[in-house]
């Protein structure tokens, strides 16, 4: 049995002072998998990718990556790995040509190869209008095709995204999906984290909610709607002075749902497919901001 | 076949852990540094000159005769010229890669943070090359009449390793980037300053022996003049400046915070 991209196992990150970012955190990453990570600022998300990349240590907990301790070898671990960090960590005085070149060369690649690497990506995230051009004078699509690029360069079998879609246009953010599912095509797996639940639903083959520190669910986007809310959603209004103010009723079925609404004599509502926004409001809780 | 795909792909072409990979990586953390600074070398190099050009102008009008008889006020131009070029543009790069997040890029690359200090070594030693090129050009230029010893670059290297591990200590121990600035410039200079290199031990001021029996400054300054004077250093000297350039950098490299930043 080969080993397993990612293999996270009860991690948990305590920072001095006592505050627990993430508690007991276990799941894992299979062969092609995209593995979504939901959840509110502060959920615990980026702590955990940043375990993951060394960048941080976990309290408790172990993290393997293909098999590799990353707490007991992290260079190894690395070398099996891509990264786009949640903020844009560049080289801001350095060209694009340069910082892939040098980038590819920290990764493992000869002088050579990095260099062929290098112009290889500019082809294929079409830089070639700004590769001369240093970080900081780029736009922040721009940066985003950098930070992908970088993360490419060995074309690693695990990419870790951190919200690699926030603040971008609806452009730059299809461009970016586009591409995560051709890694996904080319073998590799991903865990992405992001805020916009279209995005999960379009892209994951599983999704984990987080919330205060620790994993609530985790299932494919069918699973979560089948056990935490059910497949339908019946809305109505249930006072017709107030459209905006409506509430919704969940079930397993179309029928299930129109018949609850004739006993409860509701005569004015629509149903439709549970959203993954509804199973998030409802794992969540009263901590979301919604109300239905 | 998954197996062979999850080992082999990833890893690239020059093996973790190896040699090979030891060095490509000091001299990609050395190209990095190199690749942002090189349009402004020059200006870095006059910034690390003015204070000790000036010292030396000031110390030869006030003792004129030092400077004809002897190289000592050379000797502190060349060693307090060396700790500022490196103290100061090691120490300000790594408080920025520090602070400014650009280390954390680096720590989710495969990469050693033994590699950053050696590529960071390497370009401290850049600066400090430049600068000792530009001090003895300058001396020669004001009339002074030096060999240069083989040991000599030897021991400006023992210097530049020194400085450069007890700045990474210093940049891991500050708590922001401003103390660190601050910290940074002012801790090597007055340090040099304090320890008996721009006179000898036996004309220096009682703090200033006090400081020089632990400062390995004092025995580069000796050993250097004697440098310059076309001998060999002494054997303790040559010890002192080996050794403080082992332990300063093993604790500077050791101390380099990679990760929690």
């Amino acid at each position: 049995m080969p080993p397993l991209p990612l293999v996270a196992k009860s991690v948990s990150k305590q920072y001095p002072g006592g505050l627990w970012a993430n508690r007991d955190i276990s799941l894992t990453i299979g062969p092609s998998e995209i593995l979504g990570l939901l959840g509110p600022n502060g959920s615990g998300k980026t702590t955990f990718v940043r375990q993951i990349t060394t960048e941080t240590s976990s309290t408790s907990g172990r993290i393997h990556v293909f098999g590799i301790d990353v707490a007991t070898n992290p260079t190894q671990a690395k070398f099996m790995m891509g990264v786009v960090p949640q903020d844009w960590l560049a080289l801001w005085d350095c060209s694009v040509y340069h910082t892939l070149r040098i980038f590819g060369k920290l990764r493992g690649l000869s002088g050579r190869g990095a260099a062929e690497r290098a112009r290889q990506l500019i082809d294929e995230l079409e830089m070639h209008s700004f590769e001369n051009r240093v970080f900081a004078t780029v736009s922040g699509g721009e940066r985003q095709r950098i930070m992908l690029a970088l993360a490419w360069l060995a074309q690693p079998k695990l990419l870790l995204l951190d919200e690699p879609t926030t603040g971008l246009d609806p452009i730059t953010r299809l461009e970016i999906w586009k591409w995560i599912r051709e890694r996904k095509e080319h073998g590799s797996s991903v865990l992405i984290t992001t805020h916009y639940m279209e995005e999960a639903e379009t892209l994951c083959d599983r999704i984990a909610i987080m919330h205060k520190g620790t994993i609530k669910e985790l299932d494919t986007l069918d699973g979560l709607r089948s056990h935490i809310t059910g497949e339908f959603k019946l809305t109505y209004a249930p006072d017709r002075s107030d459209a905006e103010s409506t509430k919704a009723v969940y079930g397993a079925s179309r029928d299930k749902l129109i018949k609850q609404a004739q006993t409860l004599g509701i005569s004015e509502f629509s149903i439709s497919k549970t959203s993954l926004e509804d199973v998030y409001f409802s794992v969540i809780g009263d901590d979301g901001t919604r109300k239905q | 076949m998954l197996e062979n795909e999850a080992h082999t792909c990833p890893r690239g072409e020059v093996a973790a852990g190896s040699w090979r990979k030891f060095l490509l990586d000091s001299w990609s953390i050395f190209e990095i540094k190199v690749i942002v600074t090189r349009r402004h070398l020059l200006w870095h190099a006059m910034g690390s000159l003015i204070i000790p050009l000036s010292l030396f102008y000031w110390a030869t009008a006030i003792a004129p005769e030092r400077f004809e008889t002897g190289f000592r006020i050379l000797v502190g131009t060349l060693i307090l010229g060396i700790g500022q070029a490196v103290g100061a543009n090691v120490g300000q790069w790594t408080l920025m890669d520090r602070f400014t997040r650009r280390l954390r890029l680096l720590i989710t690359m495969p990469v050693s943070k033994a590699s950053y200090a050696i590529g960071t070594l390497a370009y401290g030693a850049l600066h400090a090359a430049v600068l000792a090129a530009l001090v003895l050009l300058f001396a020669r230029l004001a009339g002074a009449d030096y060999d240069i010893h083989w040991t000599m670059p030897l021991l400006i290297f023992s210097v530049i390793v020194t400085i450069t591990g007890a700045t990474l200590v210093v940049v891991s121990l500050s708590p922001d980037l401003n103390v660190g600035m601050i910290t940074n410039s002012m801790l090597g200079i007055v340090f040099i300053l304090l320890s008996p290199v721009f006179y000898t031990f036996d004309d220096a001021p009682r703090l200033s022996q006090w400081l020089g029996y632990i400062s390995p400054f004092r025995y580069a300054a000796d050993a250097v003049e004697k440098g310059f004077n076309g001998q060999m250093p002494s054997s303790l000297e040559i010890t002192v400046l080996a050794g403080s350039a082992l332990v300063c950098m093993v604790l500077g490299t050791m101390m380099l915070r990679w990760k929690d930043l």
